[in-house]
Formats: structure tokens, sequence, C-alpha cells
């Protein structure tokens, strides 16, 4: 690079000479070498004016000039670079005290032609035990989209890295097929186009517009649930898609058996092609996650505090990003490490409270969800349509509010501890085989 | 070179290609115009001053091509003053000067050497399309105030243009403030984005008020024309993004009130008077009273407050704001009613015309 600004600046000596310094002044200042590259030099101008006029006028004499002090010097290009790089000294000196609140403004992440935010690649996503066949599948479709695994389904919960990996995956492709058109959107985004398009009688435009790409990524389609007239479009969307062997990547918050309200035709369309959960990351992971995001803020956590912060913070990338960057905000503020103590005192303010939920609260939800009527579940009725959410509740009480066995009987309409066990254990037996009751546990869980 | 070409179209020529000559450029012969007669009857005058260029081509009587660069300023001046008459004028090279001859009168210009004179730039394998000048005029219009002045992001030094659906939306702001306007413009063919630099935005809307109808544009990632009958514009264009402004554009409200323009705008005159060096006024909204109060306060000078009659809907509001920025935004609104959106404190105020989306005008408030 200074080997650059030498050249440039004694070629532009000589050139000095050569040419009227009204003409040096309007045309030569402000132009820079770019880059040198097998002979060729790029020089860097400010605009169109300057590119076509020193082609026109001083073509010969930069380029004799350059040979002169390198006469490895081939041939000269010009580039038009913005002038933004310049301005930055500037920006600092001007900072001035304008009492009106300036707007916060945000470029935009995202690449107007594809949707793809070019942050997200296989780089800067971190693989473990957890996510290592999600992160092999979407290497497969990167290299032969379109035939190896299509659609390709990815779901887990909310922070998991289900969007990173699927814009990963169009990042990708579009580096490697560049013949390839990608388009990401959230099928929110694709409803609510649906149904302007409807409105401005423009359906046809819309299904012109989705065809013309070669592989599409579709997030969070859970939002198609009980939206018949979307899932039709999406229906045909995806029949021509699949049949010229384009590919489909979409993401869900659950597997597509359990989106309720998707229609049949589609779910089994879904299943046809590979389906991946993404599931919360391990012990170890989480520990690699932390690492990794607290050395790209260039602050070092010592072990014990990795290990505090892995088993404190569950579930979610996303809280351990928050975690990270509260940390590395109060080791700069302090401008030393943080304690584990400190660490601590910072975690406990970030982690929610947790909810105090009471037995009522969860008897009532779940006899709302199965739909029976909340007085049945105390009755001694056998009926089969209340003995299951009895025991449901009876599970959930046990396992996440771990109340007593005897307390769970009282408060259930008086019955012996040993029919709560019976109930735990049959719950508990009957999840692992039967994904229906797992999924509507889980949806449960969610709720509380 | 000697030419005769008529004196109204030479007059308009010479005055649309002066503004756009370079002033005070370290090159003096861009300041100048390059006359340019060629044999097939045309004169051609381009002038520049490297950021815009322009290119005006008028029919005229060729009797020895040639070409000469005459100080714009000294040409459009005289050219511009001679008596007005159907008569031709003369132009003629003689011994480096240009004697420019009407029937009454007649003017010696000293010329440059036009060696120097740049050509214009062409827009290469750019896209191509055209649409209507008065329509895009109004866009412009509507919001280039806004922009920033300071040059330190060219994103918002600069007016943005980009279709959506069959409107072609323009956009500019200084963060402080930021005005949109939806046009409707007939156009061949959809274009991605543009970003026009905001200091030539007055010299491209004073070449494309005389076009009625039709103007071809070319775009490519550095440039843009505009060419109609004989005439050939050229602009740099910003090579960047604008930002994502939609996401500060409030979604919901907490006070909406509607209020008289007229009475709006004379209380922000008003306000001038009385108005600190930060130009602050407050704006109270008190929803009882369905009244509007501007009041502003100097301790140098005194203090004012006019109340407005309004149609208030929601909270009452205290804020302060800069009123240069507000008052900007109603050359633009033509309707008589406008309505204010307000969020809460240190959240943005939208302005818009009543009962016309097409318009709207965002200002942030002052912190304190």
């Amino acid at each position: 690079m200074n080997d650059h600004i030498k050249l440039w600046e004694s070629a532009m000596v000589e050139i000095e000479l050569a040419v009227s310094e009204a003409n040096f002044s309007t045309w030569f200042k402000g132009s820079f070498i770019l880059k040198q590259e097998e002979g060729t030099i790029y020089l860097g101008v400010p605009n169109s004016f300057t590119r076509d006029w020193l082609y026109k006028k001083f073509h010969s004499v930069i380029l004799r000039t350059l040979r002169k002090m390198n006469d490895e010097i081939r041939s000269l290009e010009y580039v038009i670079t913005k002038d933004a790089e310049k301005k930055k000294a500037e920006e600092r000196r001007k900072v001035q005290a304008v009492p009106t609140i300036s707007m916060p403004l945000q470029d935009f992440y995202v690449n107007k032609d594809d949707n793809l935010n070019p942050r997200y690649v296989f780089d800067n996503f971190i693989v473990g035990p957890f996510n290592e066949l999600a992160h092999a599948a979407s290497k497969t479709v990167v290299k032969t989209p379109g035939t190896a695994y299509n659609p390709l389904f990815i779901y887990g919960n909310t922070g998991h890295g289900k969007t990173h990996l699927i814009q990963a995956i169009g990042n990708h492709i579009k580096t490697e097929h560049r013949q390839k058109k990608v388009f990401y959107l959230t099928s929110e985004k694709f409803g609510s186009e649906y149904f302007n398009a409807l409105q401005s009688n423009k359906a046809q435009q819309f299904k012109e517009k989705y065809r013309k790409y070669d592989v599409i990524i579709m997030d969070d389609v859970q939002f198609f649930s009980g939206k018949d007239k979307f899932q039709e479009e999406f229906f045909y969307l995806f029949n021509t898609f699949h049949e010229s062997n384009r590919q489909l990547i979409f993401s869900c918050d659950k597997h597509p058996n359990f989106i309720p309200g998707l229609e049949d035709r589609i779910k089994s369309r879904f299943n046809a092609g590979m389906i991946i959960e993404l599931p919360a990351p391990d012990h170890e992971s989480r520990m690699a996650i932390l690492r990794t995001k607290s050395l790209a803020s260039n602050v070092v956590l010592e072990d014990p505090i990795l290990e505090f912060l892995a088993s404190s913070i569950e579930s979610n990338v996303r809280e351990l990003e928050g975690v990270v960057n509260a940390i590395v905000c109060q080791t700069q503020l302090k401008n030393r490490p943080l304690s584990l103590l400190e660490v601590k005192n910072l975690v406990k303010n970030s982690t929610k409270p947790k909810k105090n939920i009471s037995i009522k609260d969860v008897i009532k939800l779940v006899s709302d969800f199965y739909n029976v009527d909340e007085d049945s579940i105390y009755d001694k009725t056998r009926k089969k349509e209340v003995v299951k959410p009895r025991q449901v509740i009876m599970y959930i009480l046990r396992e996440d509010l771990s109340v007593s066995f005897p307390s769970i009987g009282e408060k259930m309409g008086g019955r012996d501890h040993t029919t709560v066990i019976h109930s735990y254990e049959k719950v508990r037996g009957e999840i692992k085989t039967n994904p229906v009751l797992m999924e509507e546990i889980s949806q449960i869980r969610a709720m509380l | 070179m000697r030419i005769e070409c008529a004196q109204g179209k030479l007059r308009e020529a010479v005055g649309l290609a002066e503004r756009i000559s370079g002033k005070h450029m370290t090159l003096p012969v861009l300041s100048c115009l390059l006359l340019e007669a060629e044999k097939n009857n045309t004169l051609t005058i381009r002038a520049t001053n490297l950021d815009l260029g322009i290119e005006i081509s008028i029919p005229a009587k060729v009797e020895d091509p040639g070409v000469v660069a005459v100080p714009g300023q000294t040409l459009a001046s005289f050219v511009g003053s001679i008596p007005d008459g159907d008569r031709g004028v003369k132009i003629e090279l003689q011994q480096g000067n240009v004697r420019v001859s009407a029937p009454r009168s007649s003017g010696v210009i000293k010329t440059l050497p036009h060696d120097d004179f740049p050509t214009l730039p062409r827009v290469e394998n750019g896209s191509n399309f055209s649409l209507n000048a008065s329509d895009f005029v109004r866009g412009l219009k509507a919001v280039w105030y806004s922009s920033s002045i300071s040059s330190i992001k060219p994103e918002l030094s600069s007016v943005y243009v980009y279709c959506e659906d069959e409107f072609v939306v323009f956009v500019a702001t200084d963060s402080f403030r930021l005005a949109e306007k939806k046009v409707k413009i007939k156009k061949s063919g959809d274009f991605g984005m543009i970003l026009i630099p905001h200091k030539n935005i007055p010299e491209i809307l004073r070449v494309l008020e005389n076009v009625s109808g039709e103007v071809a544009v070319e775009l490519d990632k550095n440039q843009i024309s505009f060419s109609y009958n004989g005439v050939y514009l050229v602009s740099r264009v910003v090579d960047g993004v604008f930002p994502d402004y939609k996401q500060i554009i409030p979604k919901q409200s907490v006070t909406e009130a509607v209020l008289l323009k007229h009475d709006l705008v004379n209380a922000l005159k008003i306000s001038n008077i009385f108005s600190d060096k930060f130009n602050q006024i407050n704006i109270k909204i008190i929803p009882e009273a369905k009244v509007c109060e501007i009041k502003t306060k100097n301790s140098d000078v005194g203090e004012n407050l006019t109340a407005l009659d309004a149609v208030v809907t929601g909270e009452a509001v205290d804020i302060n704001f800069n009123y240069k920025y507000i008052i900007d935004c109603f050359q633009s609104i033509d309707s008589d009613s406008v309505n204010l959106i307000f969020n809460g404190m240190h959240k943005p105020l939208v302005i818009s015309p009543v009962s016309d989306n097409t318009f709207r005008y965002i200002v942030m408030p002052m912190n304190r």
C-alpha cells in the first residue's frame, strides 16, 4: 500500500511538470492508486468526468511516467471511487451541539435484490454437537441446490440460529453459483404481499415475481397456520419450484406436523424433503459461543466465568449474545476484566425473572387447551376426554413446578398421592413414544 | 467559425447552460460555454462543473464550422440583454475573439483555448427508461429541501428516488427531519433506486421544468442522464445506500391534531420574531380546550404565545421543536388543513396534509 502512495507521489511530481497547473489541480488532485494487479494500475478518480478526461487527454502521459518508475506496468485503468473514505476525518470535526434529536437512521443491512443480510455466513456460525446435522445438510444444499434436500426444512425454538443458517445458505449459494437467483423472505411478508396483490388485482404479477427465482428461502412458515388462501397460493408456488428442481428452504418454530391449521397436502410436501431440528445448544456449545462472541469484541473471559454463564443461561443464543454485550460494555467502562461476582450481578439483572405460576393457572390453561370444563378436572369423572388433561396437569405440576405428589392430589379434588404418581409415570412414559402428546405438552409449556 | 441563429433559442440555451458552467474552478475553461458549430446546421452548447454537465443543440445556419470556448457569464448576460427581436444573431470568430452581432448591437468577447474543455461522460450499459418530466420535477421539489447540506454522508446529502408499484417515491432527510413524497409517474420501465446529489437538484429542476411530456433517462452506477429535444443533461449520482428510513416512521399515534395550515404557518412566522438562537418553539396540545398553543421565548427579545383552534384526539402534548424544520414542509402541502401526529416525548412528529396520503414529513423534537 505504501509503495502505491510513493509511486503515485513521484509520478505526480513528473506529471505536474508536464501539464499546466490548472489542469493538474483539476484532474489529478484527489486521484490515487487503488491497486496494482499483473501489470495493471487501477487509478481511483472522483467522478466520471475525470475518468473520461484523463483517459482522453492524459492517458499516455500517465502511463509513460508510471512505466519510467516501474517497467512492469503494462496498462492503466480508471475506477470511480466513492469520496466517502476521504471524508471520515471531516466527520469527527463536525460534531456540533445540535439540540434537535437526530433520527436513529440505520443502514439497510440487507441486499435489496435478494433480501439477504450479508453478515449471515457460515464462517460466523458456531457449529457444535447440537447443530452439526443441520449445518452439514445446509452445506450439502449449497453444493447442489435443488437436488440434494429439497425442500430443506429447519425447525427449532427462537434464538437457536435458524435465520442465521438459512440466510447463510442463501449467501453461499450466491457466491458459489453466480447464475442462481436467490430470494429470502418471511412467510408473513409473502402473505401480506399476496393480500395486497389480490386487492389491487395484481395476482398474476405476484405469481410471476416469485417464479423467476431459483432459490427461495422462507422464514417462519408457522405464520401460515390457519390462512387457507395463502396456503393455496403457496402450494402452487411450491409445486412449480419442486417440479423444476429449484431449491426451497424453510424455517419454522415447530415440526411441520405440529403446525396447527396447516393443510395436509402442504405438511406432506414439507415431509418429502429433509426435516432437521435445531435444538437448544448444549453446554459445550454454549461455552464455545460465549468464547467466540467475547473474542470478537476483544474481551477474554476466564473459564470459571464462561462456565457460570453457560450453566445459568440455557436456552437461547440471543440471550448469550446479550450477556456478552453487557459484559463487554462493563469491561470497557471499568477498563479491567470483571470478576465472577460482578458477572453474577450482571446476569441477575439481564435474565428475566421467572413468573410465578399457581396451580390454578396450570389447571385453567390445560383445561382451556383441551377444551374441557375446568370443574370437571376436580370431579371424579373418568371420561376419557377429562382423564388425559387431568394427567397432563399432574405431570406438568410435578415436572415443571416440583409440587409434591400428595399436595397435587389434594389440590385436584382430594385424590390419593398414588393416583398422582401413576398419572405422572404414565405421561412421562407416553411422551417418549407419542410425538403428538410431546408437542401438546411443549405448546402448553410455551403458554405458561 | 461563422454562424447565424434565432435569438430566442440562443438566449434560452445559453441561459440554461451558463447556470451549470463551473464557478470558481481552478480550471478557467470550465467557466466557459463551449460553442461547437457543425456542418449539419446545428450549434451545440456545452457546459459542465464536473458534477453536472449539459449539452444543448439548437438549429443554426452554419456558414463556417468551428469550436470556441466563451466565458459563460459574459455571453449569457450579453445575449440576454440584446433588445428583443425575431431577427437572427450572428456569431463569428475574429482573431481569437468572438463577435456576437444582433441587428442593433454587437459585442466582442474574448475566448479561451478550447482544447482543455472536457467531454461529457456518456452513460454506458445503464438502464434506459422514460418518464414524465413534470411529475418527476413535482416529486423532487416536494422533498429536496430536506436533504442534508453537509457532505459528510453523501447518502443524506442526496434525494433518494425509488419505484414502489406504480408510484415513484422521493425521500430526503438530514437526520433531523425527513420528507417523503409518492408520485404516480407515467414511465416506461422500472429502475431500482437513484441517489441524486442535493446540490445538483436546482439545476436539474431548472432544466426539466421546461419539458412538457416525456424525458428519456439513462442510469448507471455513477451517473444519470436526461435527454429530450436536443438537450442532454448528465449528473453524478451517489453510489451508496440510503438508510432504512421506514423504520423510523411511527406506526401508531398518541395524539392527533388537525389544524388550518394558514393558522399554523402564521403562528410559526410569529415565532420567528421571538425564537432563540436554536429556533426553539414549544407546542402544547390541550385536548380539553381543543387548542394548540405555540410558544416562543427569547431572554433578549421577549416572548409570544399563539393559540390555534384544533381538532384533537388523544392525550395532551408538551414538546419542543426547531420551528425552521417545521415551516419548511408547508411549501409541499397544498391542502387547507394539516394533520399533526405526536408520539410522546422525544418521539418524532408526523405532519401530513389532510386527505392526501402521498406526502409525509417527519420532524424530530428537541431534547429539552
